[in-house]
C-alpha cells in the first residue's frame, strides 16, 4: 500500500513538473510560428505588391500554321494571296501575333506586332486614354482598328472562317489606321451596354503610313445591343460610315460612263470622295440540345477612288513626286506624278455577307459564309472585254460559299478545316474570266492562342 | 443507310459524346461549401453521377466556363457585359443565369469589437480609406485593419460595386484568399474588419448594418435577406454555357427543388423562394 502511495505521489509529481516544464515550452513554439506567420505575411504583402504591378502587364499571343490546296495551279486567292505559279499546294504561318496591353485606371498601351516567315509588321500601337468619373468615354491615339462594320473589329483569331471577306479585303485591308477615336460605352455594371459608338479621325492610308494630303478621314459606327438574356437571345447590330477624301497625285482621273470609265484631265490634287456606308446585325441565339447559333450579315456600299485598274483605296505610288512647298508646284514634277500607277479611278461599289455559325455541344462548330463583293456596281461582266473601255479584272464581281467545320481541342488550341467556292463575273471578253476560274481553296489551319 | 441517316447519326453521336462523363463545378469560394454540399448529397442518391467541385473564386469559374474547362460556374456576382461578349464570340450564346440562392453579405467584426452597428456610408468610407480609426465609428481610438478578398472574387466585385459605389478598396487593405481567411483573420484580430457571405461566422460577430443614420441596424438572416430589410444583400448565381440536358438538367433542377434549396438553408445562406 506504502508503495502505491509512494507511486502515485511521484507520478503526480512528475506529472506537475512535466506540466510547467511544457507551458512554457509551447507557448515559446507558439510565438515562434506567429513570428514565421508575421514574417510569411510580410513577404506576401511585398511580392503581392510587385505581383499586382506585374498583373498590370496582359500579354497574349497566337500562331496560326496551314496547309491549302487550290483548285488549279498558280490560282488567284484571297485566302492567303495567291498560290505559286507551279504550285496548287502550300504550307504557311499565316499570321504570328504577340500582343502587350499595360492597363491601369486611366491609361492604357496596347502594342501588337504580326511576325510571319516574310517579316515582322506592327497591327496596334496605341495609347487610350479612360476617363475615371463616368467610365464611358475612352480616347484613343495611334494605330488600332478602324471602328467600321462587325468583321473588322472582330479578333483573327475569333474569326470562324480562315480569312475576312472580299471586300474587306479589298478596302479595309489590314484592318488597321492611323488615328485618333473615340469611344463611348456605357460603365459595365453587369448588364450589356445597349448604345455604343466608337469614330474618329484617320489619315485613311492603312496601317501606320503617314498621312499623304491634308484630309482626314472620318471613320465610325453606332453600334447597338438588344439581349434578352431569359430567352438566351441576343440582336445586335451598328450603322457605319467612313467620309473621307483623298488627292490624286496625278493629273488623270477616269469616272464611271454608261459602260466604260471615262479619262479627263487637270484633276491635280484635286480631292475624291471616299462614301461607304455600312449596315449590320448579329443574331445568336442557344438553340436547346445542339448548342449556340449565331447569324451575321453586314451590308457595305459606297464609292471608293482606287488606283488605275486596282479595286483597292487609292495610293500615290510616287510619293517622292509630291512637290515639298504647297500645292500644284512645278512642271517637272507633275509630270513624274503624271504615270498610270498614279492615275486614279472611281467607283461605285458594294460587298455583302451572310455567315452562320452552329455550335455543336462545346467543342464542335460548323460554319458557313456567303460573301458577295462587287467592286464596280456600274457595270455588268459582259461590258468587260479588255477592249478601250479601261475595264480590267478589278471590276469583276465575286462570290464565294464558304463551308468548314472547327474543333476546339481546348481552350488555346483550335483546328478550322475550310473549303472557299469561288465564283467570279463572267467577263465580255477578257481571259481568263471569261469562264468560272478554277480557283476554290481548301484550308487546313491549327491556331494555338495564349 | 442513306446520307441522311449517317448525318444524323453523325450528330447525335457527336452530342451524345459532348454530354457524357463528370460535371464539373468551379468558381465562387463564397459558394463552395453549399456546392459541395449539394454534390454530395445528389450523389449519394445519385450514384451514377459524379460531381466535381472547386473554388478559386467567381472571375475563375467565369474564365473557366469560357475557356470550356467547367460545365457550371459558381458566381457571387453577376456576369459582366465583357464576360457575356466572350461566351456569345466562343459559343454564340449569351450563357445561361440559374439563380441558386440567397445571400446576406455580412460585414465582420471581432467578437471583442464594442462597435454593434455601421451605416453603409461609414463601411463605404471604411473600406476606402476616408475613416482609418474605430473612434470615428464609436470605437476605441485604435487603426482599423481592413481584410478584403482577391480581386477575383465575386464577393470582392459585389462588395466594391454596391457598397463602394464603384470607388477603389483602399491601398491597406490586405487581400485574403478566401472567405474562410478572412473570417479567420477578423477573429484574431480585433481591430480588424471583414466581409463575406453569412454562411462563415464562426468566431467573429456580424455588424448590424443600417440604411443611413436614423435607420436601425439589421443582422443578416432569413427574414431580413427575405424581406429586403436587410441593406446588403445578392444572389449566388450558377451559369451555364447553354440551356441544360441530360444529366446537368437532373442536377440544376434538383438544387432547385426543395430538397436542394434545404441544403441551402443548412449551409448558412437563404432559399431563392
Amino acid at each position: 500500500m506504502k508503495i502505491a502511495i509512494v507511486l502515485t505521489a511521484a507520478f503526480a509529481a512528475a506529472q506537475a513538473q512535466d506540466s510547467t516544464k511544457t507551458q512554457p515550452v509551447d507557448s515559446e513554439k507558439i510565438q515562434n510560428v506567429e513570428g514565421k506567420v508575421d514574417g510569411l505575411n510580410e513577404s506576401y504583402l511585398e511580392t503581392k505588391t510587385t505581383v499586382d504591378k506585374l498583373a498590370k502587364i496582359k500579354v497574349s499571343g497566337y500562331i496560326q500554321a496551314q496547309w491549302q490546296h487550290s483548285d488549279s495551279i498558280g490560282g488567284p486567292s484571297v485566302a492567303g494571296g495567291g498560290f505559286p505559279v507551279n504550285s496548287d499546294r502550300r504550307f504557311a504561318i499565316r499570321r504570328g501575333r504577340l500582343k502587350t496591353v499595360y492597363e491601369q485606371p486611366t491609361s492604357k498601351y496596347s502594342l501588337e506586332f504580326e511576325a510571319v516567315p516574310t517579316g515582322v509588321s506592327i497591327k496596334d500601337m496605341n495609347v487610350t486614354l479612360m476617363e475615371p468619373w463616368l467610365k464611358t468615354f475612352d480616347l484613343a491615339l495611334g494605330v488600332m482598328d478602324r471602328p467600321f462594320g462587325f468583321e473588322i473589329g472582330y479578333s483573327s483569331s475569333l474569326l470562324e472562317t480562315p480569312e475576312r471577306t472580299r471586300f474587306e479585303q479589298a478596302y479595309m485591308n489590314g484592318e488597321k489606321d492611323l488615328g485618333a477615336q473615340l469611344a463611348i460605352h456605357p460603365t459595365d455594371m453587369g448588364t450589356t451596354d445597349y448604345l455604343n459608338f466608337k469614330g474618329g479621325l484617320f489619315t485613311g492610308m492603312g496601317g501606320n503610313v503617314n498621312e499623304n494630303d491634308r484630309n482626314l478621314d472620318f471613320i465610325g459606327r453606332l453600334g447597338f445591343k438588344a439581349p434578352f438574356t431569359d430567352l438566351n437571345l441576343d440582336i445586335d447590330g451598328g450603322f457605319s460610315m467612313y467620309m473621307g477624301k483623298v488627292e490624286n497625285v496625278s493629273d488623270t482621273s477616269y469616272a464611271m460612263g454608261d459602260t466604260s470609265f471615262l479619262k479627263s484631265g487637270g484633276h491635280r490634287f484635286q480631292a475624291y470622295d471616299r462614301k461607304v456606308m455600312g449596315v449590320d446585325a448579329q443574331l445568336y441565339y442557344d438553340i436547346p440540345v445542339i448548342g449556340g447559333a449565331s447569324f451575321r450579315v453586314e451590308y457595305n456600299w459606297g464609292e471608293m477612288p482606287s488606283n488605275f485598274g486596282a479595286n483597292v483605296p487609292y495610293v500615290p505610288s510616287v510619293t517622292a513626286a509630291i512637290p515639298a512647298v504647297g500645292p500644284n508646284s512645278g512642271a517637272a514634277n507633275l509630270a513624274a506624278a503624271n504615270v498610270a500607277a498614279n492615275y486614279l479611278q472611281m467607283r461605285n461599289m458594294m460587298g455583302w455577307y451572310l455567315t452562320w455559325v452552329q455550335n455543336l455541344g462545346s467543342q464542335l462548330q460548323a460554319v458557313v459564309r456567303y460573301d458577295v463583293f462587287d467592286p464596280n456596281t456600274d457595270v455588268k461582266g459582259s461590258n468587260i472585254h479588255g477592249g478601250a473601255n479601261n475595264l480590267s479584272a478589278a471590276d469583276i464581281m465575286y462570290s464565294t460559299l464558304g463551308l468548314g467545320g472547327i474543333y476546339h481541342w481546348d481552350g488555346n488550341l483550335k483546328f478550322v478545316a475550310y473549303y472557299d467556292m469561288v465564283t467570279n463575273e463572267k467577263t465580255g471578253g477578257l481571259a481568263p474570266y471569261t469562264a468560272d476560274l478554277n480557283d476554290n481553296v481548301f484550308t487546313f489551319r491549327a491556331q494555338v492562342k495564349f | 443507310m442513306n446520307t441522311k441517316n449517317i448525318l444524323a447519326g453523325a450528330l447525335l453521336g457527336t452530342l451524345s459524346l459532348a454530354g457524357a462523363g463528370t460535371i464539373t463545378v468551379k468558381g465562387s469560394d463564397t459558394m463552395v461549401i453549399m456546392a459541395q454540399r449539394w454534390a454530395e448529397v445528389y450523389m449519394t442518391d445519385h450514384t451514377g453521377v459524379k460531381i466535381q467541385v472547386t473554388g478559386g473564386g467567381s472571375g475563375t469559374g467565369i474564365s473557366a466556363l469560357i475557356n470550356g474547362t467547367t460545365d457550371i460556374c459558381d458566381a457571387s456576382r453577376p456576369m459582366k457585359g465583357s464576360e457575356r461578349e466572350s461566351l456569345k464570340s466562343r459559343y454564340s450564346s449569351l450563357g445561361v443565369e440559374i439563380k441558386s440562392a440567397r445571400d446576406g453579405l455580412a460585414v465582420y467584426l471581432n467578437e471583442g469589437n464594442p462597435v454593434e452597428e455601421l451605416t453603409l456610408d461609414q463601411i463605404k468610407s471604411i473600406y476606402t480609406g476616408d475613416i482609418t480609426n474605430w473612434k470615428d465609428v464609436g470605437g476605441p481610438d485604435a487603426k482599423i485593419v481592413l481584410y478584403s478578398r482577391e480581386n477575383n472574387s465575386g464577393t470582392y466585385v459585389y462588395f466594391r460595386d454596391n457598397v463602394l459605389k464603384g470607388k477603389d478598396f483602399s491601398s491597406s487593405a490586405q487581400n485574403l484568399p478566401g472567405t474562410a481567411a478572412v473570417v479567420n483573420a477578423v477573429a484574431k484580430d480585433k481591430l480588424g474588419i471583414g466581409y463575406g457571405g453569412c454562411a462563415y461566422g464562426k468566431g467573429i460577430k456580424f455588424a448590424k448594418v443600417k440604411k443611413d443614420a436614423g435607420a436601425s441596424g439589421v443582422v443578416p438572416n432569413a427574414e431580413t435577406v427575405k424581406d429586403g430589410s436587410y441593406p446588403i444583400t445578392r444572389y449566388l448565381y450558377m451559369y451555364l454555357r447553354s440551356r441544360p440536358t441530360g444529366e446537368m438538367k437532373d442536377y440544376i433542377d434538383w438544387i432547385l427543388s426543395p430538397t436542394g434549396q434545404e441544403v441551402v438553408a443548412k449551409v448558412g445562406y437563404f432559399p431563392v423562394k
